[in-house]
C-alpha cells in the first residue's frame, strides 16, 4: 500500500529511495502496532500520508524549477528563522496540528474569502451527502429480512407476456412441485370495514399465507403468526376468524395495549380474534396496511385456474440460481398448460429478485441523481480553487519574501494544503448539516415516487462517503493551489515591485481551464434537466380520453355478510347514485369497478368467427349507464347503456375505439358480438357503442383496448368506484354524499376519497421527485458557474489594471477595452460549451429511458439552453469589463 | 548530483535534522528506521520526522555528497536485505566536524559571559 503512496514521487527519486523508505514505513508500522494498537496506526497512517503528499509535492517542484542558486545549498538553514512564528528550524518536519493552526489564522484574517469558500464547498458536499444517503439507503442497503438474496417475486405471465397474479390452485400446484425453492408464500392486498369501534371505518388488509413473518425472517411484535390449520389454503372459511394487527395500527389505534392478545375485532360483519402484531417498520408492500388476514378462499375459489389474483413470493434454496429455478417453473408450467389446457395454455412463470422489484424503477434515477451532484461538486470545487488561486496570487509577495528567506516549497504547499484541507472540512460540516435537513425536506415532499423511503438517514456509511469526498476535495483544491504555486518565479514577483508579472500564465491558464470546466459541466447538467422539465410537461398534459377537472373519486365496498345476492348490490348502488344525482351541486354521476390511470381487471375475448383465436389484454369494466357523461368520453357510435339492459335481456357491451378498430378494421362495430365469459364458458355480446380512448394505466401507457359491461348485467361487483362530477368543488360535495350513503345503509363506509387530479398527479409522483431535484441542481451548478466566470473576470480585470491604464492614456476607446476584455471571457465560456454541447450529446442518452416524447438530442431544448449559457456568461463577462472601462488611467498608472 | 559546491564552508550551518542525521551516522553504517529512532531519542523527541521527511533530508544530504549508501553489514541478525544504508562521507565528516567546532566556539563564548553554567 505504501508503494502506492510512492509513487506520487518522481521517478528518479523512487528508484533511489524507495525501497528504503518502504522498508522504514514497515519498521515503524510494526514498532506503533505493537506498542499502541490500532489508535497508534491509524496516527501513523495519516502523518506518513501527509508527510509523503507534502515531501512527494516539494520533490517534484524542485524538479520542474530547480532551485536558482543563490549562493546557499539546501543543507543549509535559513540565516532568519524569526520570519516563520512558531516554527522550528528548518523545513525538515512539522506535526499536522502545527499547519492547521496557521492555516486557520490565515483563514480568520480573510474572514469573506473563507466564508465563500466554506459555503460553495457545503453546498457540493451536501448535496452529494444527501443524494448517496437516499442511494445509500434505497440501492445499497440490503432488505431487512433474513438471507435478502434469496427472496423473489414470482409471477405468472400470461400468453402476452403480461405479468400476473398467481390463481389460487396454479399457486398450490407450484409450490408444491418445485424443488429449487425453500418455500413459497401468497400475498394479496383487500380491505374490510371495521364495525363496533365508533363508526364503521375501511381499514386496508393485506391476506397473507400462514408463516409470512416467518417466512421473511423478522421477528412478530407481539403474539404469534398465523397457524398451518388456519391457512387460507387449507382451513375452512369457519377456522379462519382470527386477524393480525400491523404495528402502527396498534399504536395508534390500540394504544400498543400489550393485553391486545385474545380481543376481538368485527371486520365485515364477522368477528376474529386478535392473535398477534406485525413487527414494526416492515417495508413491505404499501406503508398503509392496518391488518393482516388470512386468505378467505371457499372451496370454488381453489378450482378456478383462471382468476389470477394472488402476489407470490419465493425463497431460494441456498445452492439454486435464478435461472435454474426460473427454469424449473417453466417445466411445471408447461406441464400445468398440458393439464389444463383452457385456463393455463400458453401461461408461463416470471422471477424476479425482490430487490429489483422493489427499487429497479427507481435505480436509473437515483444514480443519475448521483452522477448530477458529483457534476456540482467539481463546479463547487472549481470555483473554490479558482478563489485559492487568486488569493495565492495576492499573497504571492507574501510567498515570495518567506521563499526567499528559506521557507522550502515544501513548508509552503503544506500550508496551502492547510487550508484547503481545513476548508473541506468546515463545508463538509456545514454540507452534512445541510443533507440532514434535506434529505427529511425532499423525502416528505416527494416521498411517494421513492421505494423504501423510510430506510433513508444519514447513517455511518453516509458520514464515511462524505469524509471521503472532503478528503478528495480538500487534496485537489490544495494540490492545485500548491501545483501553481510553485511553478511561479518567485524572484520576479519580488523584483517588480509586487505587480504579477504577467508572464505566469500558468495562473491564467489553470483558472482558464477551471471556467471552461465549470461552464461545460454547468451546460450538460442544464440540458439534462431542461429534457426531464420537457417531458414531465408533455407527460401531464398528455390528454388522456377523458376530463379530469371537478372529478371526486371515492370507493365503496360491501361486506358478503349483508349483500349476498347480486339483486341486493345492484339496488345499493343503483339506489345510491340515482340518489347522489339527485343531490345539489353534482353535474353527473356514475360508479364503476376500474377507474382511468389507475387500472381495473384484465380480461380475454374472442370473435365469433374465431373462436379459439384469444385476444389479450382487454381490460374489463362494469359502469352505471351515467358513467361516459360524467367522465367525459366521448360516445363516438351507438348508445350507452340504459334501463333496458338488465340481467334477463340480451348481454350487451360498449368498447373502446381500439378494441373496435383492431376486430372489425373496416367496418362499424355496431350490432357485431363478441364472445366473452366466465369460468363457465364464453357468451356473444352484442357491441351496441364504441367510445372515445382513454389511458388505463398511467399517462404514459399506451391505450389498452377496453369493454364496459353494464354493472348489473351479468355479475355485480362488491365494490365500485364512484365518480361524481362535481359544478364546483369536488369536496364540498362529500358530506352530501356520505350522509346519502348513510340512509342506505347506516354501517357502509366510504374511503379513498381524492379527485382525479390528485390521482393523476400522484401516478407522476417518481417523475415529479427527479425533475425537482435535477432542476434544483441545475441551478445551481448554473450559479455557480456563473459566479466562476464572474470571479475569474473580475480578478483579471483587476489585476490588469496597470496594462488596462496605459492602453486607456495611450487612447484606447472605452469600448475597444470592454470589448477585449469581454472577448478574452467570451473564448473560454464558448469553448466551455462547445465541450459541454459534445458532453451532453454524449451522455444525455442515460435519459432516455425517463423521457416521454421527448428524444434525448432534442433540437430546441439543446439550442435554448446554449443560448441561455451563452447570455449568462457574456453578462457575467460584461460587469466586469465595464469595470474596466471606467478605471481612470491616471489611478492605474500611479497603482503600482 | 554532482554540482553541489565541495567548499565545506558552503554547507554550513546546517539545519537542525541534518545535524542529527549526520550524528547518528556516527556509530558508523545505519539505515532509515534507525536514524529516525536515533534523531527522536537524541532530542527527547522534539524531532520526529515522518518517513517522506526523512528521507528528503537524507536526499540532499545525499546530493550534497555529505552521506552515501553504503552495503549492509555483515551481522545477519540485523540486517534486511531490503533496508537502505547509509554512512556517511569523508566529505560529511569533515562538514561535521566544522559544524560541531564552530558550536563549540560560540558555547565557550556564552559560557564566558555566564549566559550558561560552567562546566563543574
Amino acid at each position: 500500500m505504501y508503494r502506492r503512496w510512492l509513487r506520487w514521487y518522481p521517478q528518479r527519486y523512487r528508484v533511489v529511495y524507495g525501497i528504503g523508505m518502504e522498508r522504514m514505513f514497515i519498521d515503524r508500522l510494526a514498532e506503533v502496532r505493537n506498542e499502541s494498537g490500532c489508535v497508534g496506526v491509524a496516527f501513523l497512517l495519516i502523518r506518513e500520508a501527509w508527510g509523503v503528499t507534502v515531501t512527494a509535492l516539494s520533490q517534484r517542484a524542485e524538479r520542474w524549477s530547480p532551485r536558482k542558486s543563490t549562493g546557499r545549498t539546501s543543507t543549509q538553514a535559513s540565516n532568519h528563522g524569526a520570519d516563520w512564528p512558531n516554527a522550528p528550524r528548518g523545513m525538515a518536519w512539522r506535526s499536522i496540528g502545527q499547519d492547521a493552526r496557521h492555516a486557520l489564522r490565515a483563514l480568520i484574517k480573510n474572514p469573506g474569502y473563507a466564508l465563500i469558500a466554506v459555503f460553495t464547498l457545503a453546498i457540493g458536499i451536501g448535496a452529494n451527502a444527501a443524494i448517496f444517503s437516499v442511494v445509500n439507503g434505497v440501492l445499497l442497503t440490503p432488505l431487512p429480512f433474513q438471507n435478502p438474496e434469496q427472496l423473489v417475486r414470482i409471477w405468472e405471465t400470461d400468453p402476452d407476456g403480461y405479468g400476473m397474479g398467481f390463481s389460487p390452485p396454479n399457486f398450490e400446484s407450484f409450490s408444491s412441485e418445485v424443488t429449487l425453492m425453500e418455500e413459497m408464500v401468497a400475498y394479496g392486498p383487500t380491505s374490510l370495514t371495521l364495525t363496533g369501534l365508533g363508526d364503521p371505518e375501511r381499514l386496508s388488509a393485506m391476506q397473507i399465507s400462514a408463516g409470512f413473518f416467518r417466512f421473511l425472517g423478522v421477528p412478530m411484535g407481539l403474539g404469534r403468526e398465523f397457524l398451518p390449520d388456519e391457512d387460507g389454503f387449507v382451513a375452512d372459511p369457519g377456522a379462519q376468524q382470527v386477524v393480525i394487527l400491523d404495528h402502527g395500527m396498534w399504536q395508534q389505534r390500540f394504544a400498543g395495549d400489550r393485553d391486545i392478545i385474545g380481543q376481538t375485532v368485527v371486520l365485515d360483519g364477522v368477528s376474529r380474534t386478535i392473535v398477534g402484531v406485525a413487527p414494526r417498520d416492515l417495508p413491505f408492500g404499501s406503508d398503509d396496511t392496518d391488518i393482516w388476514i388470512t386468505w378467505p378462499f371457499d372451496e370454488r375459489d381453489l378450482t378456478l385456474r383462471g382468476r389470477h389474483w394472488l402476489r407470490a413470493l419465493g425463497r431460494l434454496r441456498p445452492e439454486a440460481t435464478l435461472e435454474a429455478a426460473a427454469t424449473e417453473f417453466d417445466a411445471i408450467a408447461a406441464s400445468l398448460s398440458e393439464a389444463y389446457p383452457e385456463s393455463n395454455a400458453g401461461w408461463g412463470i416470471l422471477v424476479l429478485p425482490l430487490m429489483d422489484e422493489m427499487v429497479g424503477g427507481v435505480r436509473t434515477q437515483l444514480w443519475i441523481l448521483l452522477g448530477a451532484v458529483g457534476f456540482v461538486l467539481l463546479i463547487a470545487c472549481s470555483n473554490v480553487a479558482n478563489l485559492c488561486l487568486a488569493r495565492a496570487e495576492v499573497r504571492g509577495r507574501e510567498m515570495a519574501v518567506r521563499s526567499a528567506l528559506g521557507a522550502g516549497r515544501g513548508r509552503i504547499s503544506s500550508l496551502l494544503l492547510s487550508e484547503s484541507m481545513l476548508l473541506a472540512v468546515a463545508g463538509g460540516m456545514v454540507g452534512l448539516g445541510l443533507a440532514w435537513v434535506g434529505v427529511r425536506a425532499v423525502l416528505g415532499g416527494v416521498g411517494s415516487g421513492v421505494p423504501r423511503a423510510s430506510e433513508v438517514g444519514v447513517d455511518g456509511t453516509v458520514l464515511g462517503f462524505t469524509t471521503l469526498v472532503v478528503l478528495i476535495c480538500g487534496v485537489a483544491v490544495g494540490l492545485i493551489a500548491a501545483l501553481q504555486h510553485m511553478r511561479r518565479d518567485h524572484s520576479s514577483a519580488l523584483r517588480e515591485g509586487g505587480q504579477q508579472v504577467l508572464d505566469s500564465g500558468g495562473r491564467r491558464h489553470v483558472s482558464g481551464i477551471l471556467v471552461v470546466t465549470e461552464v461545460a459541466l454547468s451546460l450538460m447538467l442544464v440540458i439534462g434537466a431542461a429534457l426531464l422539465i420537457k417531458s414531465f410537461w408533455l407527460l401531464i398534459h398528455v390528454d388522456a380520453g377523458f376530463d379530469r377537472q371537478r372529478l371526486l373519486i371515492a370507493t365503496i365496498s360491501l361486506p358478503e355478510s349483508s349483500y349476498q345476492s347480486d339483486a341486493q348490490r345492484a339496488t345499493l348502488f343503483g339506489d345510491l347514485v340515482r340518489e347522489i344525482g339527485q343531490r345539489p351541486g353534482v353535474a353527473n354521476v356514475a360508479a364503476t369497478t376500474g377507474l382511468p390511470i389507475i387500472g381495473g381487471r384484465l380480461t380475454v375475448i374472442s370473435l365469433p368467427e374465431r373462436p379459439e383465436e384469444m385476444l389479450h389484454p382487454i381490460a374489463r369494466r362494469r359502469v352505471t349507464s351515467d358513467y361516459f357523461r360524467t367522465m367525459g368520453i366521448p360516445m363516438l357510435e351507438g348508445r350507452s347503456f340504459n334501463v333496458g339492459d338488465q340481467p334477463d335481456a340480451p348481454h350487451v357491451v360498449i368498447v373502446k375505439e381500439t378494441l373496435a378498430k383492431r376486430c372489425f378494421p373496416s367496418e362499424s362495430a355496431i350490432g357485431k358480438s363478441i364472445l366473452w365469459g366466465g369460468p363457465d364458458g364464453t357468451e356473444p355480446f352484442e357491441i351496441i357503442g364504441v367510445v372515445g380512448d382513454n389511458k388505463q394505466y398511467g399517462l404514459a401507457d399506451e391505450v389498452l383496448p377496453a369493454m364496459y359491461l353494464e354493472y348489473a348485467q351479468i355479475y355485480v361487483s362488491e365494490y365500485m368506484h364512484l365518480t361524481v362530477r362535481a359544478e364546483g368543488d369536488p369536496y364540498a360535495l362529500l358530506p352530501a354524499i356520505r350522509e346519502t350513503l348513510r340512509t342506505l345503509d347506516p354501517s357502509l363506509p366510504i374511503y379513498e376519497v381524492t379527485t382525479m387530479d390528485q390521482v393523476l398527479s400522484d401516478s407522476v409522483g417518481s417523475e415529479r421527485f427527479s425533475v425537482l431535484l435535477l432542476g434544483a441542481f441545475a441551478m445551481i451548478a448554473l450559479l455557480l458557474g456563473s459566479i466562476g466566470i464572474y470571479g475569474v473576470m473580475s480578478y483579471t480585470v483587476s489585476q490588469r489594471t496597470q496594462e488596462v491604464g496605459v492602453r486607456m492614456a495611450l487612447g484606447a476607446a472605452h469600448k475597444r477595452v470592454v470589448s477585449m476584455v469581454v472577448r478574452q471571457g467570451m473564448v473560454l465560456a464558448l469553448i466551455g460549451i462547445a465541450l459541454g454541447t459534445l458532453g451532453a450529446l454524449g451522455l444525455s442518452r442515460v435519459l432516455s429511458g425517463m423521457l416521454y416524447q421527448v428524444s434525448s438530442t432534442d433540437l430546441t431544448t439543446f439550442l435554448s439552453v446554449i443560448l441561455l449559457l451563452t447570455t449568462v456568461a457574456a453578462i457575467a463577462c460584461y460587469v466586469p469589463a465595464r469595470r474596466a472601462a471606467n478605471i481612470d488611467p491616471l489611478d492605474a498608472l500611479r497603482y503600482e | 548530483m554532482t554540482d553541489q559546491p565541495r567548499a565545506v564552508k558552503d554547507h554550513v550551518p546546517l539545519t537542525d535534522l541534518s545535524f542529527h542525521i549526520l550524528l547518528a551516522l556516527g556509530d558508523g553504517v545505519s539505515h532509515g528506521y534507525a536514524i529516525g529512532k536515533d534523531v527522536e531519542r537524541r532530542s527527547k523527541g522534539r524531532l520526529n520526522p515522518t518517513t517522506g521527511s526523512l528521507y528528503q533530508a537524507l536526499r540532499r544530504l545525499h546530493d550534497a555528497d555529505l552521506i552515501a549508501e553504503a552495503p549492509a553489514p555483515k551481522d545477519p541478525s540485523t540486517t534486511d536485505s531490503r533496508r537502505q544504508y547509509f554512512r556517511l562521507t569523508p566529505f560529511g565528516k569533515r562538514v561535521f566536524a566544522h559544524e560541531a567546532r564552530r558550536l563549540e566556539i560560540l558555547i565557550a563564548a556564552a559560557r564566558d559571559k555566564n549566559l550558561i553554567p560552567k562546566r563543574p
